[in-house]
């Protein structure tokens, strides 16, 4: 409903495309090439912290269900702020901040006024509305952390 | 964005699903919220206005018209904590190891519950 | 790219949501049936008595002033965003002016009453 039609029964996803690669949707960190200590161990538990935002098969229905996707261009949408959320409360990444330097400006997340029609429609249950709100209260944190840890602390 | 056809988008877009209609509905009770504090604002200042003023002031609160507003008010107010502590467990899910807290429990444990215990406290605290 | 300062407002409003959550419908009941409901002149001057101890401690003052300043934030961020999905989208930046500014005036005024109380 929210993309941009070519023809009949095709629409255009150069935008979904470029918001899906925007927020950075792979493990960051310094010794990602680095097998020498082998893998990157990760418990039951901190699976679980993200394995349901990992379930996105980039259907698009959110998009066509999210009234904000329609209305607003600079929302990265449902499925790419959960994938984002993903990748950020995944416990081998250390990535948080390169994306929410993405995910946080102008209406990129804040767009997003919790319709949640896009985990009504949602195949696979990945609730990307929930992860949304929790990725705002990331970054809510992250703002007032500025107040207690100065820039560059390393935080 | 590319594409030849960008389909436009009216004010009345909620009216097209019955989710956004109900996302509307919830939206639109801090209309009627903030209408309510303005109200419970002029309430303070007649209290503080003295005992005439308030008197005064209660009697015109005890009329249909007044009493109608409040009916409202308060459907208004309960619609938004029901519909707040249904998102509660979405936005700020509980894990307990590898499971979540069902999000009933979640809800009546984050919401219900304290919900009820901030009312009574508050009627009691008033009639005491 | 800045980050927005929107994840200041998006925090007060959810705080708020919260408050008004847990509060306002007691609220209501309080201020719009318990107090005024019926009876003579007498129970009236009783009920006034009541309410203006019970609100004239000063941590319940302090306490209601910060529930208050929480739920006005929040209905004035939520007032803007609904205007803004209603099609105001273009005047986001504006409509902070009414919507947090009239919060934060409802704030002082409610300051200004809870004192005099």
């Amino acid at each position: 409903m929210n993309f941009p039609v070519e023809r009949d029964l095709v629409v255009s996803l150069d935008g979904f495309m470029d918001k899906l690669e925007a927020v950075k949707p792979y493990i960051i960190r310094d010794d990602v090439n680095d097998t020498s200590g082998g893998e990157f161990l990760q418990s039951p538990a901190e699976l679980a912290q993200y394995k349901q935002y990992s379930m996105c098969i980039n259907c698009m229905l959110c998009y066509a269900a999210c009234p904000v996707a329609g209305h607003e261009d600079e929302f990265l949408g449902p499925a790419a702020l959960a994938l984002g959320h993903r990748y950020n409360k995944d416990s081998r990444d250390q990535g948080q901040a390169e994306r929410l330097d993405v995910m946080l400006v102008g209406e990129a997340i804040w767009g997003c006024t919790f319709v949640g029609e896009c985990t009504v429609v949602c195949p696979k249950h990945v609730d990307p509305a929930g992860a949304i709100q929790q990725a705002k209260a990331v970054g809510a944190q992250e703002f007032f952390k500025r107040f207690v840890a100065p820039k560059g602390a390393g935080v | 964005m590319s594409g030849r056809y960008h389909r436009p988008h009216g004010w009345a877009w909620f009216l097209e699903r019955p989710g956004y209609i109900r996302f509307m509905v919830r939206e639109l009770t801090s209309f009627f919220v903030a209408g309510y504090l303005i109200v419970l604002l002029v309430t303070l200042g007649r209290l503080g206005g003295g005992e005439a003023a308030f008197a005064e002031w209660l009697s015109a609160l005890s009329g249909p018209g007044w009493m109608l507003a409040h009916v409202v008010a308060l459907i208004a107010a309960v619609w938004h904590s029901i519909t707040w502590f249904a998102v509660v467990p979405q936005a700020m899910p509980v894990y307990l190891g590898e499971k979540k807290l069902p999000a009933p429990l979640a809800a009546v444990v984050m919401g219900y519950g304290p919900w009820l215990t901030v009312t009574a406290v508050i009627v009691w605290w008033v009639l005491r | 790219m800045k980050r927005s300062d929107e994840a200041f407002w998006w925090a007060v409003f959810s705080a708020g949501g919260v408050m008004a959550a847990l509060f306002v419908p007691a609220f209501v009941l309080v201020t719009g049936f318990l107090l005024p409901a019926g009876g003579d002149a007498t129970m009236a001057a009783e009920r006034t008595a009541q309410f203006a101890a019970a609100v004239g401690w000063w941590p319940v003052k302090l306490a209601l002033l910060g529930v208050l300043a929480l739920c006005f934030v929040h209905c004035g961020h939520r007032i803007r965003h609904t205007l803004m999905d209603l099609g105001l989208r273009r005047f986001s930046g504006l409509l902070k002016v009414p919507c947090y500014g009239g919060a934060l005036a409802a704030t002082v005024w409610a300051a200004l009453l809870l004192w005099r109380v």
